[in-house]
């Protein structure tokens, strides 16, 4: 251990600071592999309750984050705190606070869907009861599964088992490290449930994700990461209000519109395609449809299939990176 | 708690997982009956021993007839002893000729002792030479092709009394395996596939995760032995005589050194792929070494030498020594001891290798 990069006598006072309000704070959080800095002074906080999520490409250093904040990695620099009490130099203090789904999901392959979730709580020094077993079974969707052996379980109901093993001990804040990556979009949906009724029970969350309708749908608030930095972080719909209400509007008019005779600042209306469709880039959302809408009522055209596409986090991350999320 | 269950968890994985129920208990049975019928009734290496008896004359003929032969060793004495020593395994076969010389030209009695479960083996070989010089002293000697008038006697040897040779150090062998890949190829794959780090996560202290590991393993040994100690009794008459207590604690102590050894294995093996060829690569000459399927006396002292210290040899003769060998517990003081020595090297050795995360890292851009 060297007590240059962790210095707990530090660490205990930013708890004294911080821990009252906030469920996790991070500070100048650094890691490096080789001449690679995959983490790269990282700072946030997370308050009780909120879904945190980091949304990032591949390789941005999302699990390196969340494995240091677990206790499964040495940090190189910085303070972590969780509910007031430091991650370094000795882990095993935050053990109860915290429930982990690591990135890769893999069981004992004979054990059953409930043989494992005892396991686990005997692992933790806990004899399930039937009451919290079943609970368990119902949030995460696997009563029916409970005497499958894990093997024979879908990706979903795998990902969904590892989320219930997180909760076996009963912990404040739980880890997901990209609960539905690989999942179709119906399984997606159903874990998405499973999140979201953690955050009912008043669970603090910290998710990563490289899906940006994911974390729009449920983080609270969101770091975006890019080669161990965060770039930016706030709530989604804040986020995506920084490119302002630039949109996107297709539709089709039985007479083309000039583009000239909406003088919209800024916008253009482009030429009707093959299919007679045009689109309008606009600013600003609300004054385009307007106008839009007008025109074509003074001037006697009718518009079909309208079609509205606002900015979304994508678009975020195009903006910030200059590159798309997923490659 | 966390023990208890962790000790069901590996018991039911073992017993569910249908490879590792071929290894634990299917091969271990497949090596008795093959060597049992193989080694134990065919093929004996090593010389063909005949012993002789009675009427000196003809006895003398005998040894010059057979006693240049390379393999052959010839032991004269009084008819009892010898033919004892068929029991005991000393004589192939024992000729005996009637001490009262018989007047020129009269037949001679002769009595041949031999053992009819060694017929496929060094026994028949015996059998076929002894017949075949007497039929040449006969011709040279006498030219009367019916000099000797021929008794055949078969002496009932224990059956397969190999078998009680063999039955210690095939359940010695078997704990080895059982043990050794039981836990090192589990231990690999759980570090690579991220379950170790799970139960990093977890509050069980580690050395109740792995003793509860070890103990799994104990279980698997004990119904290993009781298995093949049931087969060979049913089936192959082996008759048991030593403490079975001792015959425990042997299984016990050396289930714990193999487990070692497996952890220490686990620690050392990079990969999945590589943790066979290191398993395999101490288990074998070990397998041989050991004195498992037969005793290594005519191996060259220096290999001998390093037989001696061995792990299974220790095992095995411990195991031989209270099933078969009639010892009791303290008669097999020092090989305990060897066992415990070895244990505590190997867990030394592997809590310094010990590792919960994958060597390299499986996911990731
Ligand atoms: N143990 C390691 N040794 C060396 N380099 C590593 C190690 N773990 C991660 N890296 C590198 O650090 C960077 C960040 O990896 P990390 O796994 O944190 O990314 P991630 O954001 O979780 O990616 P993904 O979305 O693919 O899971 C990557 O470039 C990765 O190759
Ligand atoms: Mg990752």
């Amino acid at each position: 251990m060297t007590s240059n990069t962790v210095d707990s006598a530090s660490t205990r006072n930013q708890a004294d600071s911080h821990g009252g309000s906030s469920m996790v704070s991070v500070r100048s959080l650094g890691k490096n592999y080789g001449s690679l800095r995959a983490v790269d002074d990282v700072s946030f906080e997370v308050a009780r309750g909120e879904i945190f999520g980091f949304l990032g490409p591949n390789g941005a250093g999302k699990t390196t984050c969340l494995e240091m904040m677990e206790g499964l990695r040495k940090p190189d620099a910085g303070t972590i705190t969780i509910s007031g009490i430091p991650v370094w130099p000795d882990p095993a203090k935050v053990k109860r606070l915290i429930g982990v789904q690591t990135q890769s999901t893999a069981f004992y392959e004979e054990l059953t869907v409930q043989e494992v979730l005892r396991l686990f709580g005997a692992l933790h020094g806990r004899r399930l009861s039937k009451r919290v077993l079943e609970d368990l079974l119902d949030l995460s969707g696997l009563a029916e599964k409970r005497k499958a052996y894990t093997l024979a379980l879908s990706g979903g109901q795998k990902q969904r088992l590892a989320i219930a093993i997180a909760l076996v001990n009963e912990p404040e804040l739980v880890f997901l490290d990209e609960p539905t990556t690989g999942l179709d979009p119906q399984a997606r949906r159903r874990t998405w449930e499973v999140v979201k009724e953690l955050r009912d029970r008043g669970k603090t969350i910290i998710l990563t994700s490289h899906y940006m309708e994911e974390a729009e749908y449920l983080c609270d608030r969101l770091a975006i990461i890019d080669y161990g930095k965060i770039i930016a972080m706030d709530t989604p719909v804040r986020l995506v209000g920084q490119l302002g209400r630039k949109a996107r509007i297709n539709f089709t008019a039985s007479r083309p519109i000039e583009g000239v005779s909406l003088g919209l600042a800024g916008s253009d209306v482009g030429a009707p395609n093959s299919e007679g469709e045009q689109t309008l880039l606009a600013e600003n959302l609300d004054d385009a449809i307007a106008v839009l809408l007008r025109t074509a009522n003074d001037e006697d055209i009718e518009i079909k299939n309208l079609q509205v596409r606002t900015a979304n986090l994508e678009d975020v991350f195009l903006t910030l990176t200059g590159k798309e999320l997923r490659d | 708690m966390a023990f208890i269950e962790l000790l069901k968890a590996n018991t039911r994985m073992h017993l569910r997982n249908r490879n590792s129920l071929f290894w634990h208990f299917a091969f271990p049975l497949v090596f008795m009956v093959l060597f049992g019928f193989i080694i134990g009734q065919g093929g004996g290496q090593g010389p063909v021993n005949i012993g002789l008896s009675g009427d000196p004359t003809w006895t003398q003929h005998v040894e010059t007839a057979l006693g240049g032969i390379e393999e052959v060793d010839i032991t004269k004495g009084e008819q009892d002893v010898l033919v004892n020593g068929i029991r005991d395994g000393d004589q192939h076969v024992v000729v005996v000729f009637d001490s009262q010389a018989a007047e020129p030209g009269q037949p001679v009695q002769v009595e041949i002792f031999f053992d009819p479960g060694e017929e496929m083996g060094a026994g028949g070989v015996a059998r076929t030479m002894v017949m075949g010089a007497l039929d040449g002293i006969a011709k040279q000697v006498q030219g009367l092709p019916e000099l000797f008038v021929i008794e055949q006697t078969s002496v009932a040897v224990e059956e397969l009394s190999f078998i009680s040779f063999l039955m210690p150090g095939i359940i010695g062998m078997s704990v080895m395996f059982s043990c050794l890949f039981g836990v090192a190829s589990p231990l690999v794959t759980e570090r690579e596939k991220g379950i170790l780090r799970q139960v990093k996560l977890t509050t069980v202290p580690t050395p109740v995760f792995l003793a509860a590991k070890s103990a799994g393993m104990t279980v698997i040994a004990f119904l290993q032995a009781f298995i093949i100690i049931a087969v060979g009794i049913m089936f192959f008459d082996v008759e048991i005589s030593g403490s079975l207590l001792g015959a425990s604690v042997v299984l016990f102590l050396g289930s714990l050194m193999m487990v070692a050894l497996g952890m220490l294995v686990a620690g050392i093996a990079g990969r999945v792929e590589s943790v066979d060829s290191i398993a395999n690569m101490i288990a074998m000459p070990m397998m041989f070494l050991a004195g498992t399927f037969f005793p290594i006396d005519s191996a060259p002292s220096w290999l001998r030498g390093i037989a001696e210290v061995l792990p299974l040899t220790h095992l095995n003769s411990g195991l031989r020594d209270t099933l078969v060998g009639g010892q009791t517990l303290g008669d097999i003081t020092p090989a305990l001891i060897a066992m415990a020595v070895w244990t505590a090297v190997f867990i030394g050795a592997a809590s310094v290798r010990f590792r919960w995360e994958p060597q390299k890292k499986s996911n990731g851009g």
